[in-house]
């Protein structure tokens, strides 16, 4: 899997302009305010039709114009070629997979599926429950699609229920906990699975940098989610006026020998999790779509340093974009 | 610009109708002022419903006499009641023509962040209106939302001990549809709501 090219009009600092790719590591070079990140959050916005950095999408329009178009060019292994385009115009967001346009936008990311780490991604690795949660649930969704709209139902009816615990109408909770209970259950047996998978990846894949045994997932659920049971939290919850049990609440934990990463790892530890974590992703993804996804990461270098970063690249598979505000000696470089 | 104080005044009326907008109101204006003769019948048919129209004190449904034709018509199916969101469901289940039961319209489903709990529905009189009319069956013919979904868990909470059967129409894939076309969540919902071939 490898894009080939990119194009685009009006997206962020680009009035127009294309870039072509090769196989293997892309550094994105550049000096600070050239839009090396904005380039690398365009070929992101091709497979997940929005912002890997979470802008949202009004704000990508280039200043003084009213529209932004992304196009690019996707290459599978098989050799297969497709072309997609997004179109954002009065916000309204299209589309389009090789001329015919998709009615979903996770339609993309089987097509071209990728993997990002960005500095916006710390908080994954400081502790953040929210965070991890919505990390693992942004693959998830991905992955399966009934995911998603359970997740979606399960927000939606929380959503509700914390209306009525703010209002202090405990009364008619009942309804509102079996709907919670119901989506929920699907939405805790799929991050469980999803976590302990990801475990397996992470025992049996290639080490990235962590030794692996000092690397552990685990989902830690707020409560043993089944028929009935929020029923019981009913007056503690009164009292709060909020919600306190489900997978809203739920920890992903990040283990690092043992203790939780927040609290043992250095910042290049965490930083070095991270990683592992998501080349774990990455060979769970390619086991599910069969090809490698591309891999995104923001200013690698600054971070980890030339000498990790080339060590890392050079053992890994696929394509790698990376930002770097220095020139670098290893990979094909792609000056702004 | 000038424009005759009437005609101002209907295409202002007409905007406030769910779907139409400046343009729509305005070609429509026009198109009344070419046919004086169905203004004249409007004027009509919108007096007689300002005065007639009227919601159904047993079923809550729209009618022009309370209580309604339905609840009133003895060869209606007693001890069969579809509990339905909105009015206009009610003449949905009429076109079908297969149903002969009676109706309680709810005028909503339960939806706190609006403000909607169980009193804001016609709610409360189920209860005593099944066990008045000997009610052996209560259809949920909710809207499969999550909304809907916890309405009808509330009314099946609040018949739970009044031994009425309480049951749900199906979900699944629409008549004439494409499987392969279908999203994944309905085709699940169908896969595990299927039924014996009869």
């Amino acid at each position: 899997m490898r894009i080939q090219s990119v194009h685009l009009l009006h997206y962020r600092n680009f009035g127009e302009r294309s870039f072509y790719f090769t196989d293997g590591l892309q550094v994105i070079t550049g000096e600070n305010g050239v839009g090396k990140t904005n380039l690398l959050e365009a070929v992101g916005y091709l497979s997940l039709g929005k912002s890997i950095r979470r802008v949202p999408d009004p704000e990508l329009v280039q200043w003084g114009a009213d529209f932004f178009l992304v196009e690019g060019t996707v290459e599978r292994n098989t050799g297969a070629t497709h072309r997609i385009k997004i179109r954002y115009w009065q916000g309204k967001k299209e589309a389009f997979l090789d001329g015919k346009r998709v009615e979903a936008l996770r339609e993309l990311f089987q097509v071209f599926p990728v993997v990002s780490a960005t500095p916006l991604d710390q908080p994954v690795v400081e502790g953040e429950p929210e965070a991890r949660r919505s990390f693992l649930d942004r693959y998830l969704g991905l992955l399966d699609p009934v995911y998603a709209q359970k997740l979606a139902q399960y927000r939606r009816a929380l959503r509700q229920k914390n209306a009525l615990l703010r209002e202090g109408h405990v009364e008619t909770l009942a309804p509102w906990n079996r709907q919670l209970e119901q989506t929920g259950a699907y939405v805790v047996q799929r991050r469980t699975e999803m976590v302990r998978t990801l475990q397996e990846v992470l025992k049996n894949g290639r080490q990235v940098s962590l030794p692996r045994e000092e690397v552990t997932l685990a989902y830690q659920p707020s409560l043993p989610l089944r028929e009935g049971i929020l029923d019981a939290y009913i007056e503690e919850e009164h009292e709060r006026g909020v919600a306190l049990y489900g997978p809203h609440r739920d920890q992903i934990l990040f283990l690092y020998r043992g203790y939780p990463l927040e609290h043992v790892g250095s910042q290049g530890e965490k930083w070095l999790f991270l990683l592992t974590v998501l080349m774990g992703l990455r060979d769970l993804l390619a086991q599910h779509y069969g090809e490698l996804p591309v891999l995104l990461l923001d200013e690698p270098i600054s971070i980890f340093g030339e000498s990790f970063v080339q060590k890392f690249v050079a053992g890994l598979e696929g394509q790698t974009l990376i930002t770097s505000v220095h020139p670098v000696s290893i990979g094909t470089p792609i000056p702004i | 610009m000038w424009v005759p104080s009437s005609v101002d005044r209907l295409i202002r009326a007409l905007k406030k109708l769910p779907g139409i907008g400046t343009r729509t109101a305005e070609r429509l204006v026009f198109f009344l002022l070419r046919n004086p003769s169905i203004i004249q019948e409007l004027a009509q048919s919108l007096d007689q419903a300002a005065k007639e129209l009227r919601f159904c004190s047993i079923c809550h449904g729209i009618t022009d006499t309370d209580p309604c034709p339905i609840c009133q018509d003895p060869g209606r199916a007693t001890g069969v009641l579809a509990v339905v969101e909105r009015p206009q469901d009610v003449f949905l289940f009429e076109k079908l023509g297969i149903f002969r039961g009676r109706y309680h319209v709810l005028g909503g489903v339960l939806s706190p962040v609006d403000g909607i709990g169980p009193d804001q529905l016609f709610l409360r009189d189920l209860p005593e209106r099944v066990q008045r009319e000997q009610i052996q069956e209560v259809i949920l013919a909710l809207n499969p939302t999550v909304e809907g979904d916890a309405t009808a868990q509330y009314i099946h909470d609040l018949l739970k001990d009044s031994g009425v059967k309480v049951t749900r129409i199906a979900r699944g894939l629409p008549a004439g549809s494409d499987i392969s076309l279908t999203d994944v969540t309905t085709l699940k919902e169908a896969l595990l709501g299927r039924s014996e071939w009869e």
